[in-house]
């Protein structure tokens, strides 16, 4: 065979391959953009894509120049750290305390909600790090409330004493029942509000400004009042080795007359057909009120939004806080409607209406945001360890202070 | 001709990928592994189609992957054991000065808010702000503030256009990029006009000023300076500015482990524990595959194939889910197990049960293994063996100890030290069976069945810190020195064995 003849033949092949490889940019049609736009894309969890969704196509129909493009993504923090800077988004959408560790490794950056008097200050304070930059947008806010399936308990517990007493009586008409309060012991963030009821906190200081070295995981107060929770495992309250998954079912199923959970498995619960209602958390100690952790989802400008990376920080400045931006009114009232969660801004919360989402916001009526420094994740492991009792460990004093020693020492 | 079809074909698979993925590295300007594609691509074409480099032509494949599967990542874990790259120290420093200098720009405290129009005059670029709560109409040029006499503004509170200066449109004030992006309108005291999008703007300050000779920055309103110490600027009274950068810190994580008593003191139960739960995994599967294996071998056992393949089933399903299964069938309350059984075994809260546990569920994700290994193994030695032991009157006992089985071994030693290595890094095993618990009293990570590599996770991943992936390679080396020494020992060891065949 002619040499030459087989050079060009693996020369053709080689462009015809090459140029099969090149990807052709995707189009837009699909958010009803112009070719011509500036691109924006935005990450949210794979539950809320949909109703975002929704809001990129009226904010394209309504900003000629901007192109929204929103991506559901489950466990979106983790791919930010292996992403290709092609692919990345300019917002990512996460809880608020994530912007702790997001911050520190340089993948999101502060920016300015120019209408800031229409949030409420603790949302902004949420959003806020210690050195005063913003860096999310409160969208809407969400916290943990308790459920009671009214079958059971017609009336909501005001204290502690009277949460036992039903408690009681339920196990009577129920001699296999295991515990009564669905919680997982293990999970500190739903434990939070018995902690906080026993005079337990995280941190000294205040959002924004947390002192990671005042820990008040065993303060005097809590230890004082932590024998407690002992009597609440022996009293068959709450279980060691319940999950959070198992303490949903046996509460659809009507084994248990007590749930804590937030506002994510309110469509699981509507759809299930348990006469629910939704209370605060009863008081523990006289004097000292049971409050849950705040949260907001936040929207957030990742790095990827300037000039060295896409090249569109006006653009992605404008989708969060321009006058068709996801800061003001139209598009919070808009995506809470959808997802129906509490919107952040305060004059979309006026017209917001619904009877479970009221209940959730005044049970987290004086609830401290979830603090967003590193040293959280300390607490997350740490607390949640102390919670459950152990062979070696049967005593929730012991644990609490064991736990607080690991945190002061940065483990 | 079907050859040189098949070489053309692939070798012009392989340029197109190089070109395709040489456009991008140019596209990063990373010249360096754009060198190493050139000269890697050239010297593939140039081994297929010289005729002098026949023998390289089989060893070039598996050299790439050697290269990039094993080598690579070696030379990366070693290296990054002596860096303190974490979750604050992940960027380059100059990328994060850009970021803490970004990060420190906020709106003046109590300032109003603004619509913004941008405009222009020519080539000079001005914005029109409205007070929203006034409608005041103020223009911010780059020499600052004048108000505007009566000024008008839109439905939604955007001021028009005044005379002398034209407004540009949203697509044109977006195609301004970083005229407008770093646009600023002094307003004294340090305070500045600045543009948030294209349709609002905020009186903003930076806090921090960054003095790139004397490298340190200054606080603009206290006066604090921040020095940098190890990766990352500090502000006098200790606290670290984040983010921070990755720089060499020598042999500073390897210190942390051996001097840092929450870390040291636990480690030896670890050890002990990852040594006796890799030990007890490997024999009790492989005692309970090697019967499995004498029994199914035996002629007189009906439906043997379906047997087999009935008991190969806990191989064949994804390991990480039977662990997960297994931990909710074990949970001490709730668990089928305990239930079934009526009994109150604490699988995953007491020590010992828990480490209990954690075999049996090795034992049931294990033996399928060794079953097969040994099936294979016994099948492979010649019937003519034991027929010539039982000719000289050994009984079956003695055949099988005597002669099966040290054959057996001379084949089978090497898989189980390599199933011993794997078992001795089993982190799905344990993590995923009791997350290394329940948790013990002298250390407040390490649990009762945590081993190694799962310690080592919670010290890396899962403290409060966000990951540390230096002091992660620094322990990665210590169990690899670790796991080298046991497993040339024991090979050392099977030598010997070797000589009876």
């Amino acid at each position: 065979m002619n040499r030459k003849l087989v050079g060009l033949a693996g020369a053709v092949i080689t462009a015809l391959l090459a140029s099969a490889t090149v990807a052709v940019a995707p189009a837009n049609a699909a958010n009803g953009c112009e070719s011509n736009n500036t691109d924006v894309l935005i990450w949210t969890d794979l539950d809320r894509a949909q109703a975002y969704k929704a809001w990129a196509l009226v904010f394209n129909r309504k900003s000629t120049s901007i192109c929204v493009t929103v991506i559901g993504k489950d466990g979106g923090k983790d791919k930010l750290a292996t992403v290709a800077d092609i692919d990345a988004p300019d917002l990512f959408l996460s809880a608020h305390d994530q912007i702790g560790s997001l911050q520190s490794t340089g993948t999101i950056q502060s920016f300015t909600i120019t209408n800031k008097s229409e949030f409420d200050a603790r949302d902004k304070q949420a959003c806020t790090l210690q050195g005063g930059g913003t860096y999310c947008l409160p969208m809407t806010v969400e916290n943990i409330a308790l459920f009671r399936n009214v079958k059971f308990v017609p009336k909501a517990p005001a204290t502690m004493t009277a949460m036992l007493a039903d408690s009681a009586k339920f196990i009577k008409g129920h001699k296999t029942a295991k515990y009564t309060l669905g919680v997982s012991p293990g999970d500190a963030y739903h434990m939070y509000p018995l902690f906080s009821g026993l005079g337990g906190y995280v941190f000294g200081g205040k959002a924004g400004a947390w002192k990671p070295t005042d820990i008040g995981v065993a303060n005097a107060k809590f230890i004082k009042n932590a024998p407690q929770i002992d009597t609440w495992y022996s009293k068959k309250l709450i279980n060691a080795n319940v999950t959070g998954a198992q303490s949903e079912s046996d509460f659809i199923a009507g084994k248990i007359p007590y749930l804590i959970t937030g506002p994510w498995n309110l469509d699981k619960l509507r759809l299930a057909n348990v006469n629910y209602a939704i209370s605060a958390f009863p008081t523990i100690v006289p004097g000292i009120k049971s409050v849950p952790f705040y949260g907001v989802q936040g929207m957030m400008l990742t790095k990827w939004a300037s000039p060295a990376k896409h090249d569109n920080k006006t653009a992605a400045l404008t989708v969060l806080t321009g006058i068709n931006g996801l800061a003001r009114k139209d598009a919070q009232l808009l995506l809470s409607n959808s997802l129906i969660r509490t919107p952040a801004n305060m004059k979309a919360r006026a017209s917001f209406r619904d009877e479970d989402s009221s209940a959730f916001l005044a049970a987290g009526i004086g609830g401290i945001p979830m603090p967003s420094i590193p040293q959280m994740g300390l607490f997350w492991s740490d607390v949640a360890t102390a919670w459950k009792p152990t062979v070696a460990k049967p005593k929730a004093v012991a644990r609490f202070k064991t736990a607080s020693a690991a945190m002061k020492s940065g483990h | 001709m079907l050859g040189i079809l098949i070489k053309i074909l692939l070798l012009g698979f392989v340029d197109a990928t190089s070109l395709w993925a040489g456009t991008f590295l140019l596209a990063m300007h990373n010249y360096l592994a754009l060198g190493v594609l050139a000269v890697a691509t050239l010297a593939i074409n140039y081994v297929y189609l010289s005729k002098r480099s026949r023998a390289s032509r089989w060893l070039i494949p598996g050299t790439i992957l050697l290269l990039i599967f094993q080598v690579y990542p070696v030379i990366f874990t070693a290296s990054t054991a002596f860096t303190n790259y974490s979750t604050e120290h992940y960027l380059s420093k100059p990328e994060a000065i850009t970021r803490i200098m970004s990060n420190t720009i906020v709106q003046v405290d109590g300032s109003p808010e603004y619509l913004m129009t941008v405009v222009h005059k020519g080539q000079t670029m001005a914005l029109l702000i409205a007070d929203v709560e006034t409608g005041e109409v103020q223009l911010a040029t780059s020499g600052g503030l004048s108000a505007v006499k009566d000024g008008q503004v839109d439905a939604d509170g955007k001021p028009l256009a005044i005379a002398g200066w034209k407004a540009y449109t949203g697509d044109e004030a977006l195609n301004l990029g970083d005229t407008l992006a770093n646009f600023r309108s002094p307003m004294g005291d340090g305070h500045f006009m600045a543009p948030i999008g294209v349709d609002s703007a905020a009186e903003s300050q930076s806090l921090l000023k960054y003095d790139s000779a004397k490298n340190i920055l200054t606080d603009t309103t206290t006066g604090d300076v921040y020095t940098e110490k190890q990766g990352a600027f500090y502000a006098p009274d200790g606290t670290m500015l984040t983010p921070g950068w990755h720089v060499a810190v020598g042999f500073q994580n390897f210190r942390a482990i051996l001097n840092d008593n929450t870390i040291r003191g636990p480690f030896v139960r670890v050890l002990v524990w990852t040594f006796i739960y890799a030990f007890l995994s490997v024999v009790i599967t492989f005692i309970l595959g090697l019967a499995l294996a004498l029994i199914l071998n035996h002629p007189r056992i009906k439906g043997r194939k379906a047997l087999r393949s009935i008991l190969i089933l806990p191989y064949a399903m994804p390991g990480f889910l039977s662990v997960l299964i297994w931990a909710g069938l074990l949970n001490d309350d709730f668990g089928a197990i305990n239930q079934v059984f009526g009994s109150h075994i604490p699988w995953l809260t007491d020590p010992f049960w828990a480490k209990v546990a954690t075999l049996l569920v090795q034992l049931w994700l294990g033996f399928p293994y060794m079953f097969l290994i040994t099936t294979g193994a016994i099948q492979s030695i010649p019937a003519e063996l034991a027929e010539a032991a039982s000719v000289d009157g050994a009984k079956p006992r003695q055949i099988l100890m005597k002669i099966k089985l040290p054959l057996l071994m001379v084949s089978v030693t090497p898989l189980l030290i390599g199933s011993f290595a794997y078992n001795f890094n089993n982190f799905g095993g344990i993590y995923l069976l009791t997350g290394g618990g329940p948790a013990m009293e002298d250390s407040p990570i390490a649990g009762a069945t945590d081993i190694l590599i799962s310690y080592t996770y919670k010290l890396a991943f899962g403290a409060g810190h966000g990951n540390d992936y230096g002091l992660a390679c620094a322990i990665s080396i210590l169990i690899f020195f670790i796991v080298a020494t046991v497993s040339t020992i024991s090979f050392t060891r099977t030598r010997a064995l070797e000589n009876l065949s």
